[in-house]
């Protein structure tokens, strides 16, 4: 009987010591629908992606490819609403693993809500948008937080 | 140890491993509409599985591309609407409903109306077959689409619609890997359609496309590759895939200035035509044709 209450506490200690809570902002509604296609116009539909961050203790860095085609012209539209963390958005031409690449926008999750038109001149076949994420502001190590960036894309010929 | 022990400690295990399952699956729905943030007590593994992190792009913006490269229709050339019956598994009816998808943009943009509509429906049994009849679920898209059939202009809006909603519904179910297999298709199909322009006609405006959508054959790779249920069929046709873009980025002097841009002159036409067989093979086999 001693060993059943033995295998009890150690089970019962061991989930408590795993549980954490996840706080998800991810905002993915109609409102953030309404307001992306909104400002995707004149631009007709061409992709969309939800990005997951999950913050942790030490910062981190995503990169997402965009396709491009030559001669078309394109409209980003992104939506930070479902993030309480800021994190740094910068879209380069080339992938963070060419030394020769070219910052092209610079800005950070602050501003909620905005739309870039990435510039022809500047893009070959391809874009690269870079979420650099700092580590998580948050002190309670049970809870981890999560969050998301929507992004449009709209292409016009 | 007794035999309450031996329970306890199978009872205990079980919990973990259910608990353990739960914590490494990707989220359920971790798209939420939430005034406020959401908190739920669940049992986290810090471990996340990896999303490939590259936008797909629109099968109808490269058949539009296509289309305004020269383009022409060529009848009989898509997949019979007739077959959509013929696919079997899961793996099979995703690639098909690219096809699909791709033959329904092509005859959409070339005018042929009641063909358009036949690919619809071919499209609409596969999305149903597959899961994804929320597409067509979520408002009147294929009445609205036969109501404005003679309007070319409403119906490509209603075509991006289509594209959009299927995006939006695979991301919101964390099915990113369905819809590389979707696009695999939809890629395979008008790159036929396209190389067997350029095979008969030489248009140097629709090879320099077509040498564009080689760009974004890796993605699609890495894309087939991050299926869960990876089996020797797919796995062939990654093989594939990798031999279309082995062969182009072998040929002398298509690298461009830099290793993101290509030179479409450096085809010759030995090197169209070979595409083309590989690139109409790999899409027999898709459609079983």
């Amino acid at each position: 009987m001693r060993n059943l209450f033995l295998v009890l506490a150690i089970s019962i200690a061991t989930l408590s010591i795993q549980a954490q809570t996840v706080r998800n902002s991810c905002k993915w509604d109609d409102q953030v629908k309404k307001k992306c296609k909104h400002d995707l116009k004149p631009y007709h539909y061409y992709a969309f992606k939800i990005t997951k961050i999950t913050f942790t203790a030490k910062s981190q860095f995503k990169e997402v490819e965009v396709p491009l085609f030559h001669d078309a012209n394109y409209r980003f539209v992104f939506n930070t609403e479902g993030l309480h963390q800021d994190v740094k958005i910068e879209i380069y031409d080339k992938p963070a693993s060419n030394s020769s690449r070219k910052k092209i926008y610079d800005g950070t999750s602050h501003e909620r809500h905005f739309v870039y038109d990435p510039p022809k001149n500047v893009t070959h076949n391809r874009i690269y948008i870079d979420y650099i994420i700092p580590a998580s502001n948050n002190s309670d190590a049970s809870v981890v937080d999560k969050g998301c960036v929507i992004f449009y894309s709209g292409f016009k010929n | 140890m007794n035999k309450k022990v031996s329970s306890v400690l199978v009872i205990a295990t079980c919990f973990f491993a259910v608990s353990c399952g739960e914590a490494e699956a990707p989220d359920a729905n971790p798209v939420e509409d939430n005034k406020e943030a959401v908190v739920e007590e669940v049992e986290v593994s810090m471990e996340e599985i990896d999303e490939p992190e590259f936008i797909i792009p629109s099968a109808l913006q490269i058949s539009a591309m296509f289309k305004n490269s020269g383009l022409t229709y060529i009848d009989g050339i898509t997949n019979s609407p007739d077959k959509v019956s013929d696919y079997n598994s899961k793996f099979e009816k995703l690639l098909n409903f690219g096809v699909y998808s791709g033959d329904l943009f092509y005859c959409i943009l070339n005018d042929q109306t009641q063909m358009s509509i036949q690919y619809l429906k071919a499209v609409r049994q596969l999305a149903d077959e597959t899961g994804m009849a929320g597409i067509f679920n979520t408002g009147p898209l294929f009445e609205r689409f036969e109501s404005n059939i003679g309007n070319k202009d409403s119906v490509f809006n209603i075509m991006l619609e289509f594209q959009e909603k299927t995006d939006v519904l695979i991301a919101e179910n964390n099915e990113e890997h369905t819809a590389m297999v979707i696009f695999a298709g939809a890629w395979t199909e008008g790159m036929y359609i396209g190389l067997d322009a350029v095979k008969n006609t030489g248009n140097e405006n629709l090879k320099a496309r077509l040498a564009e959508q080689m760009s974004i054959v890796g993605n699609l790779i890495k894309g087939l590759q991050y299926q869960p249920n990876r089996n020797d069929a797919s796995i062939a046709y990654e093989a594939k895939y990798q031999a279309i873009l082995d062969y182009f980025m072998g040929i002398d002097g298509v690298k461009g200035a830099d290793e993101y841009s290509y030179d479409e002159t450096a085809l010759t036409d030995e090197d169209w035509k070979a595409l083309y067989e590989m690139v109409r093979d790999l899409r027999n086999e898709i459609t079983k044709s």
